[in-house]
């Protein structure tokens, strides 16, 4: 009785997927409300994540006594990626609760409050991709043909996120402890991940990296922006991630999206 | 052609919480008049609605009626697609748009015109559409400059104006509006009547929640009054806010009470069905100090002058030598808790030809939450039969049941109802209230008896509504009290209130009348005459000791004599 039967769920986010003006507008008006009668605006998000950029760079080259023009692209397009990922997770978190008076208010499907968050997570990260351009053409990160491999790697990215922001905003939505737990995770995450250091530095330990999904998930774009061909496991992970990812969605869509409004 | 159908409609609202279940259902059990259950695996539950079945077609232009928690926001919702509900079909054949809250979900930091494009978004629409709406909006606001001003700069009224010119641009074949939008001032209301007006002439149904009953009957064409998530009654608008009255009460202070209609029982003549009754087999019934009631209940009686409380399902009724219709019914209960709450809050009254063996017919459903008194339940028209009784239903929590009836009374007639409380008499026989003629709140202490009755002893009110089409002028008042005890006339200060709305609140206080230190009659004119519907006097909360009442209360509709004869109390 609860549970939709799976035409009603997809035929749910293909509706979702309609309202495409509502979400993509709002998406870009989240951000531009943030930045509101401030003299940059949304390029705040290019200063700051440039300016942390910087300094973390001067660091870290110090510390790990390697070359600027190896380093530094790296740090970057892996920092980027991962702050996309981690701010989708943790935002996902709070996805349907943050949207509560719209979803009370107006009858639209569930999906579309995650596609604007996970719109909104994107342009973002659109804007921090700025600075790891600045950097390719300032360090002059070779341009090969994988380079345009960044295109279909982000637009996995993209549906990875939006399944982590549906369903995190789905399960949060009703066990409120979760969004704690999610966050202290993704926090000790980042610690094992390679995104200051390189996955060849954990030597005889490098399934730390192998078997996490982040360094995969940032692999795919990371190797590409630096000109390289991402790892075939890598590719093959994230898109596993992807449809196990949906598929869990898909399930947990099921039982929730009609309860969801008695939740928020 | 729009077409909306709800079959059997229910909804069981889920209350998800991680702990302090027990304070949030205690708050509810006061307040809320949804039910609360647990569902199969422990959930706490309100029953929001229950069995709703709704045809509608065009030109229903439907009043949703009820008082707060009564289920009429959760039915709009159901109705604009928000809540899927827990059991039941809904069938919409047209395109739904929906005024739910007052409020633009948009950001208050955008403009007016931003924020109606915003909208549009979330309604669906799309670029060319947008800019038809955004003129419209214009027009229809008359916003004027505002427009390009950040919403958060508007008042509650025209933030109003914009979302309602948002929803109803569309034409939409169904429109669904919500009680925020009576903050509209009153060209507000000529203007979206105007709009409901375009709406008829294209035949599209609109639903209507709202305690306004100036915009109810200036936009809806029929209505249904909800309790407790149920449909109580439906019809024309006027027969509905007749019975609503009925089931009215206020928050914050105790309902109106009749005190005549119960004692109108002991005079046979008055009473329609008094002189018929004659007492059923039971228990308690010799002696219960009730009059013409029995107790036909196994388990244990709830009419009793003893201290026995009510521990389950329990039932107390008349038989009678012939079928007879019963038009109001009247119920006083008492409270032995010491939560001082009312825990059996549901009773129905029913009635049957056969002794209630296959052929039970329901004549009412009414929550007696609130406080012990007299609650008088208008019963469905037309139901006749031999068998009357009243049932408590089973409450939630069976332990804390301490509650029993000590009346219950039918009447024939229907008893003339208002919305600020109960008057005894047609208005129109006798313009000007006496002491008979008026309605008293207070608890089991009424203030306006026969000298020696009992007396007020905290706040009480006593008024009178001059009915749906009367608005008198009220120029003064004549008052009489009487005292009681050693020590007199302790309520010496009573404030006179007028009021276009039932008293809750829109009370208008007039003039405070000091009430001189004995029992005769005296003349108060008011400083300037006022008009309205609904007239009151109350009085404050006296000191201990005090045994007051008003003997005799006259609203004077006619002005001063002009000079020399009184100047009494300016």
């Amino acid at each position: 009785m609860n549970a939709g039967t799976t035409g009603n769920v997809l035929r749910g986010w293909w509706r979702g997927a309609a309202f495409w003006r509502f979400w993509a507008r709002f998406a870009i008006l989240d951000i531009l409300l943030r930045y509101r009668r401030t003299i940059l605006g949304p390029f705040w998000l290019t200063l700051s994540f440039g300016l942390t950029a910087t300094g973390l760079s001067f660091v870290f080259t110090a510390l790990f006594k390697v070359s600027a023009e190896s380093y530094v692209p790296y740090l970057v397009s892996g920092l980027s990626t991962w702050m996309y990922i981690s701010s989708s997770i943790s935002e996902g978190c709070g996805t349907m609760v943050r949207h509560a008076g719209v979803m009370r208010e107006y009858s639209m499907p569930p999906i579309v409050h995650a596609l604007r968050d996970a719109s909104a997570n994107f342009l973002i990260f659109v804007h921090n991709l700025v600075v790891v351009l600045i950097l390719v053409v300032i360090f002059q990160v070779p341009i090969t043909l994988w380079t345009l491999f960044v295109i279909p790697a982000i637009v996995l990215l993209f549906l990875n996120t939006l399944w982590l922001i549906y369903f995190f905003g789905l399960v949060c939505a009703r066990y409120r402890d979760l969004p704690q737990i999610v966050t202290t995770i993704v926090n000790l995450a980042f610690l094992v991940t390679p995104v200051f250091w390189f996955r060849d530095q954990l030597g005889n330990r490098a399934m730390i990296a192998d078997f996490n999904p982040f360094f995969h998930l940032i692999e795919i774009v990371r190797a590409p922006m630096l000109g390289q061909a991402p790892p075939a496991q890598s590719v093959i992970f994230a898109g596993a991630i992807a449809v196990a990812g949906w598929l869990l969605t898909w399930f947990t869509a099921r039982r929730m999206e009609k309860k969801l409004i008695y939740w928020v | 052609m729009a077409h909306i159908n709800l079959t059997e409609v229910c909804l069981d609202y889920p209350i998800v919480t991680a702990r302090s279940q027990s304070l949030r259902l205690n708050m509810m059990r006061v307040g809320s008049a949804g039910k609360l259950a647990r569902d199969a695996r422990g959930h706490v539950t309100v029953t929001a609605l229950d069995g709703i079945s709704i045809d509608a077609r065009d030109g229903d232009r439907i009043a949703l009626l009820g008082r707060n928690g009564a289920g009429k926001s959760t039915l709009l919702r159901v109705l604009a697609g928000i809540y899927p509900p827990t059991r039941g079909s809904i069938e919409v054949d047209g395109q739904i748009s929906s005024v739910l809250g007052v409020s633009l979900p948009v950001d208050e930091e955008l403009s007016g015109f931003e924020a109606v494009r915003y909208s549009c978004l979330m309604r669906g629409m799309s670029g060319a559409r947008i800019d038809d709406v955004c003129r419209d909006v214009a027009e229809f606001t008359e916003l004027g400059e505002y427009l390009n001003l950040p919403v958060r700069t508007y008042s509650s009224g025209m933030k109003v104006r914009l979302a309602f010119a948002v929803a109803t641009y569309e034409d939409p074949d169904i429109l669904v509006l919500d009680e925020g939008i009576t903050a509209g001032d009153s060209f507000f209301l000529e203007r979206s009547q105007r709009r409901a007006e375009a709406f008829i002439g294209k035949a599209n149904i609109i639903f209507l929640a709202s305690h306004s009953e100036h915009l109810v009957r200036g936009i809806c064409n029929k209505g249904l009054l909800l309790d407790q998530g149920q449909v109580v009654a439906a019809g024309g608008i006027d027969e509905l806010y007749e019975i609503y009255s009925n089931i009215e009460t206020r928050p914050g202070s105790r309902p109106f009470i009749s005190l005549a209609g119960g004692q109108a029982i002991d005079d046979e003549d008055e009473a329609g069905l008094a002189g018929g009754i004659e007492v059923f087999t039971g228990s308690s019934a010799e002696d219960a100090p009730v009059l013409n009631a029995f107790d036909g209940c196994e388990i244990t009686y709830w009419a009793s002058a003893a201290e026995e409380p009510v521990e389950a399902r329990a039932h107390i009724g008349a038989i009678f030598p012939e079928p007879v219709q019963a038009r109001t019914a009247l119920l006083r209960q008492r409270v032995i808790s010491l939560h001082d709450t009312n825990n059996v809050r549901t009773v129905a009254i029913e009635v049957s030809d056969d002794g209630y063996k296959d052929d039970i017919r329901r004549a009412a459903v009414v929550d007696l939450s609130p406080a012990p008194i007299l609650h008088r339940i208008p019963l469905t028209p037309g139901l006749e039969g031999r068998w009357w009784r009243a049932i408590a239903l089973n409450t939630f929590e069976p332990d804390l049941e301490q509650w029993c009836v000590t009346r219950f009374d039918l009447i024939g007639e229907e008893l003339p109802a208002y919305h600020a409380g109960h008057a005894i008499s047609s208005p129109a026989a006798t313009p000007n209230v006496t002491a008979d003629h008026a309605f008293d709140a207070s608890n089991d202490t009424p203030w306006a008896s026969s000298e020696g009755g009992p007396a007020v002893e905290g706040a009480a009110w006593i008024g009178w509504d001059f009915g749906l089409t009367r608005r008198p002028t009220i120029h003064g008042l004549e008052i009489a009290q009487w005292n009681g005890g050693a020590n007199p006339n302790t309520v010496a200060s009573v404030m006179l209130e007028c009021s276009e709305e039932p008293f809750s609140e829109h009370a208008h206080e007039l003039e405070p009348l000091t009430l001189e230190h004995d029992e005769e009659c005296r003349t108060y004119w008011l400083k300037s005459p006022r008009k309205a519907r609904y007239w009151r006097i109350r009085a404050a909360a006296g000191t201990d000791g005090g045994r007051w009442g008003i003997r005799h209360l006259k609203f004077l509709e006619t002005p001063k004599p002009s000079d020399g004869e009184t100047n009494e109390a300016e």
